[in-house]
């Protein structure tokens, strides 16, 4: 069995397929590093002013160049102008007194302001308000309890490298990495067909198919995890690291809401109290297990397709055809559109938001209350074991006329 | 026991019945003939034997073992090239052969070197398969064939696409491997030449059915008579002298061309008879008993 998988792993790495991948990857991860690396100076003080400036100068030239301007056109844009000189002064008087408040005073004032908001709330009908005000308060409480100081918006690290990464790339990206590795894996020994070199010789058919899904889950999973694992450490290194205890908030459960917004869609609500906190090393360990789980659901995936065709070509384009599918029509705002694809793989491809919740985050853009951690393992172990099964049955009983 | 032997088989693919019962057995070290027209189940038969498809009804064992039931003790020692080689054209030709060299357990790299020096291609080993040509490409599907030291060696339509100096070569490699090894060959082919030059036993098949399964060898030892032709210029002449003389069974005129049933080894004497009578020869030669006229027999107006 060993031997056979070696096998696979040799086709994969001679067809240059591992190299290609791996390559594609590392320049969207440099990609991600610059981009983010530009973002923070951005978000600097100096940035800020910078963008200021640049504001006013294009008001001014706009004020001068035309002529057909209204007396109260004129007005407004002056108005804006002093605007942004006084947003420059604050950020600038800023700069210079540092904070007479210390980071513990700043998140006590805010705890109390958030007390004081969440009292005033209807407990009936604000309760997705409620539960987020009551995650803010769990992470203050954290960070006060364990001498942490707070992140800012604006501030970048090698944590915010890596979620952007998995914002942008975790479906598209990786499904066709994946894909690229595994959907030619059976096709692709039809023409010219080896395939029937390597069944007539004296191993089982489900050995041969499953030292193929080893050798392709292999390799994808060091591939994906090595460049993300590389993409953090040289965010640390440009932007810092973050701290691995740092306050992580997971586990919102949702409910149906009393109220209902519209007649066609239902609401849902998160259950208050359901939030609970974890350290960030946590969170990025159940982030690394719930991406093993996509990557296998979609290896077993991707193997079927390559089972049922005979054809790369075919096999290869449909899985990636199907990827971007079912990635556009999960964000259609139709029900049972949003119930089909609460159980299809692709909707449980972004593991880090996935073990925070915020899938189904209704402040997200209202996705789906289905989409949390426990029910993304179970549709990915169904994905993985059922598309794996139906090929081992495709691959055992089929005549090799090729 | 027999190293191959297929009972009563039959397969159909969708709603075409493909083979119609067809029972055969090889011995050990035997050269076994399969021919057929085009489309006549040859490959499908052979797909069967290796594992690629399943009959439909009938069994098939190798050394004993089912090939249903048992596979891999059944392919164990069984080595074929099943239509064209198919080769990993990116890996080298060594690699090609270490693919498979790993499903096994007991090749060493000495047996790879081995089989490569057999089929004499020592020298362009490490070259990637896609620079081969056609006949080097044949040559490393028959290495791959023979890796396993086989006790069956399955070749299916062997010398397609090989050139007459290749053909020769194969034929020699086919031989000796047979000899040496003593391993028993099945070669399914449409060339009458190929069948009638190499093997022991022929079996024709036609439409999914084997209509007959003829030993080569026995049925010339068998007959004591043999078929000569003869050309020349003075036709009438010679089928007169030739009527007279009582070592001669028949003669026949076929396209200008004497044709004479005779006894075995007489062709000398007649050809001093002939010169006595001064009747010039332009050729004389035996005619290989009748394979192709048997062959046209068995598969009537099938293509050839």
């Amino acid at each position: 069995m060993l031997n056979l998988v070696k096998n696979e792993l040799i086709k994969l790495h001679y067809k240059r397929k591992l190299l290609i991948t791996v390559i594609v990857l590392f320049v969207v991860s440099i990609l991600i590093c610059a981009g983010t690396f530009a973002l923070s100076k951005l978000a600097t003080p100096k940035g800020q002013i910078k963008i200021y400036e640049t504001n006013i100068t294009n008001l001014e030239n706009q004020k001068q160049n035309n002529k057909n301007l209204s007396e109260k056109d004129i007005h407004q844009i002056d108005k804006q102008i002093e605007d942004f000189k006084a947003q420059i002064e604050t950020i600038k008087s800023n700069a210079n007194n540092p904070n007479v408040l210390s980071w513990k005073d700043t998140v006590e004032a805010k705890t109390t302001k958030l007390e004081e908001q969440k009292a005033a709330l209807d407990s009936f009908k604000d309760a997705g308000e409620i539960e987020s005000i009551n995650k803010e308060l769990l992470i203050n409480n954290y960070l006060l309890k364990n001498n942490i100081k707070p992140l800012g918006d604006f501030d970048f690290t090698s944590f915010s490298i890596v979620s952007i990464f998995f914002k942008l790339c975790s479906i598209l990206l990786v499904c066709i990495i994946i894909s690229i590795i595994t959907a030619d894996i059976i096709s692709g020994e039809c023409t010219p067909p080896t395939l029937k070199v390597l069944l007539s010789r004296p191993v089982a058919r489900w050995k041969v198919l499953l030292s193929k899904f080893i050798a392709a889950l292999v390799s994808s999973l060091i591939i994906i995890i090595s460049i993300e694992v590389l993409l953090y450490l040289l965010g640390g290194l440009i932007l810092g690291f973050q701290n691995m205890s740092y306050p992580m908030a997971v586990g919102t459960k949702f409910k149906e809401s009393v109220i209902q917004i519209s007649a066609s869609n239902k609401s849902f609500v998160p259950i208050v109290g359901s939030t609970y906190i974890i350290p960030l090393w946590l969170y990025l360990l159940r982030t690394l297990s719930m991406q093993i789980l996509f990557i296998t659901a979609s290896v077993s995936f991707f193997l079927l397709l390559s089972s049922l065709f005979k054809s790369s070509t075919l096999s290869m384009t449909l899985s990636i055809v199907l990827v971007i599918v079912l990635d556009i029509i999960k964000q259609l705002p139709f029900q049972i559109v949003r119930k089909i694809s609460s159980f299809i793989f692709i909707t449980y491809g972004n593991s880090l938001d996935l073990v925070g919740s915020k899938l189904s985050d209704y402040s997200l853009g209202s996705l789906n209350p289905l989409q949390i951690p426990i029910v993304g393992i179970i549709v990915l172990l169904c994905w993985s074991i059922g598309c794996y099964v139906i090929a081992h049955l495709v691959f055992t009983k089929k005549d090799i006329l090729i | 026991m027999n190293v191959l032997e297929i009972k009563d088989v039959h397969k159909h693919l969708g709603t075409r019945n493909i083979i119609k019962g067809i029972s055969l057995s090889v011995k050990e070290g035997e050269i076994f003939g399969f021919l057929g027209p085009n489309g006549a189940g040859k490959t499908t038969t052979i797909r069967m034997i290796v594992g690629l498809i399943a009959p439909n009804k009938g069994s098939i064992t190798i050394l004993g073992h089912d090939i249903q039931h048992n596979r891999e003790n059944a392919l164990k020692e069984v080595g074929a090239v099943v239509e064209n080689p198919e080769l990993y054209t990116y890996l080298t030709g060594k690699e090609n052969l270490k693919q498979l060299a790993r499903i096994y357990k007991n090749i060493s790299d000495k047996d790879i070197d081995e089989v490569v020096s057999l089929v004499g291609l020592t020298d362009r080993i490490n070259d990637k398969v896609k620079k081969y040509s056609l006949g080097m490409k044949q040559r490393l599907g028959l290495a791959e064939s023979l890796l396993a030291n086989p006790k069956l060696l399955i070749l299916d339509e062997p010398t397609n696409g090989l050139d007459p100096n290749g053909i020769i070569e194969f034929r020699e490699l086919i031989k000796k491997i047979a000899k040496e090894r003593n391993t028993s060959i099945f070669i399914s082919s449409h060339l009458l030449s190929e069948i009638e030059q190499v093997c022991d036993t022929v079996a024709f098949i036609d439409k999914g059915v084997i209509k007959s399964i003829e030993s080569l060898n026995g049925d010339s030892a068998q007959t004591n008579i043999e078929t000569a032709v003869l050309a020349t210029s003075e036709t009438d002449k010679a089928v007169k002298l030739l009527k007279t003389l009582n070592t001669i069974h028949e003669v026949s005129l076929k396209d200008s061309e004497i044709i004479l049933q005779i006894e075995k080894g007489l062709i000398p004497q007649i050809v001093i008879e002939l010169t006595k009578n001064n009747i010039p020869i332009e050729e004389i030669y035996k005619k290989q008993q009748g394979l192709e006229e048997r062959y046209l027999e068995l598969v009537e107006g099938g293509s050839i």
